[in-house]
């Protein structure tokens, strides 16, 4: 992209990022609070993650190094359940991945 | 202080993906959202119609609508202090501001949103600044990326313990594959949002028919 692209592209993630933030304050609160609106801002975050997992390995084109990656990821999991430290997961996720390649 | 590493790592990631250390900054003033500040890193990086920053940011943000609700009544008065702590409302200032005591947050909410702000952009920059020798250093640092999403994801599965909207972003992720390359992202968030919006209006129908 160009850097002006670049500029209009952030600013159109602030505004709407803004936005959302204050709607609160400009939409009828029944309808942030009714029962589809709640479940759906329950469930969509995780959904969106997990799109964003696959999309950011997709890249790996190769079924090799797919495995190898999600392995690491796996590592990345099995940290962060045991010491729920983020940065200690990606540094064992990116150390893991690694190994892996150095090993394989 | 979580800020502070994280706003590393964005820096860092932001920078080895080639943006300019103006934007990758800049992008942590206005926008202030990790997960979307991530997202954006590879899109901003190739050639995307701004059209896909428009939903992206829609679907993974669209939790927001949701935070100001519990803080409306107690807000500080002054109208600037207020625009800035709901435009600045993050995971991270929601959960700090609701767990404080109703009659202290109209105090503390100020201080409370420019810290975290400051921690954000000072690890950005941080990030900007030493991203190179980061990157010398330490091999396959682009994995941060998708280790950081699986917190992220790991951290939504812990507060609702449901699987099901994770098979939704699996399954909508692979059907977008057959349907779309170059929008991929774009289809893929569309499909989960569709899915889950229809769940949830079934669901509520179920509830209010019972």
């Amino acid at each position: 992209m160009s850097s002006i692209e670049q500029w209009i592209a952030v600013g159109i993630m602030s505004a709407l990022t803004i936005l959302l933030r204050a709607s609160p304050l400009m939409i009828n609160r029944d309808v942030l609070r009714s029962r589809a609106v709640t479940q759906l801002n329950r469930e969509l975050p995780l959904c969106v993650m997990v799109i964003l997992v696959a999309n950011a390995l997709a890249g790996s084109m190769m079924p090799s190094q797919l495995g190898v990656e999600l392995i690491a990821l796996c590592g990345v999991a099995l940290t962060y359940l045991m010491w729920r430290n983020s940065l200690l997961s990606v540094v064992a996720g990116i150390g893991g991945l690694t190994l892996l390649r150095s090993l394989l | 202080m979580a800020y502070l590493p994280t706003g590393f790592a964005f820096g860092v990631l932001a920078t080895q993906a080639g943006l300019s250390p103006a934007v990758v900054i800049a992008m942590s003033v206005f926008i202030f959202a990790g997960a979307l500040q991530f997202a954006a890193v590879p899109l901003l990086s190739v050639a995307t119609g701004l059209g896909t920053f428009a939903m992206t940011t829609l679907l993974i943000n669209l939790r927001h609508v949701l935070y100001a609700i519990p803080l409306i009544e107690h807000l500080p008065a002054r109208p600037w202090h207020r625009a800035y702590i709901v435009a600045a409302l993050t995971d991270e200032n929601y959960s700090v501001l609701t767990t404080l005591p109703t009659d202290k947050r109209q105090q503390f909410a100020m201080a409370v949103t420019l810290i975290h702000h400051v921690y954000w952009i000072a690890g950005t920059a941080l990030g900007v600044l030493l991203g190179q020798q980061v990157a010398n250093w330490i091999p396959n640092l682009d994995f941060a990326l998708p280790s950081l999403f699986t917190i992220l994801a790991i951290e939504q599965y812990l507060t609702q313990r449901k699987l099901a909207p994770a098979l939704v972003g699996v399954l909508a992720y692979f059907i977008a594959t057959r349907l779309a390359t170059d929008y991929l992202l774009v289809t893929a968030l569309g499909l989960g949002l569709v899915t889950l919006l229809a769940r949830a209006l079934v669901r509520g129908s179920a509830l209010e028919a019972s």
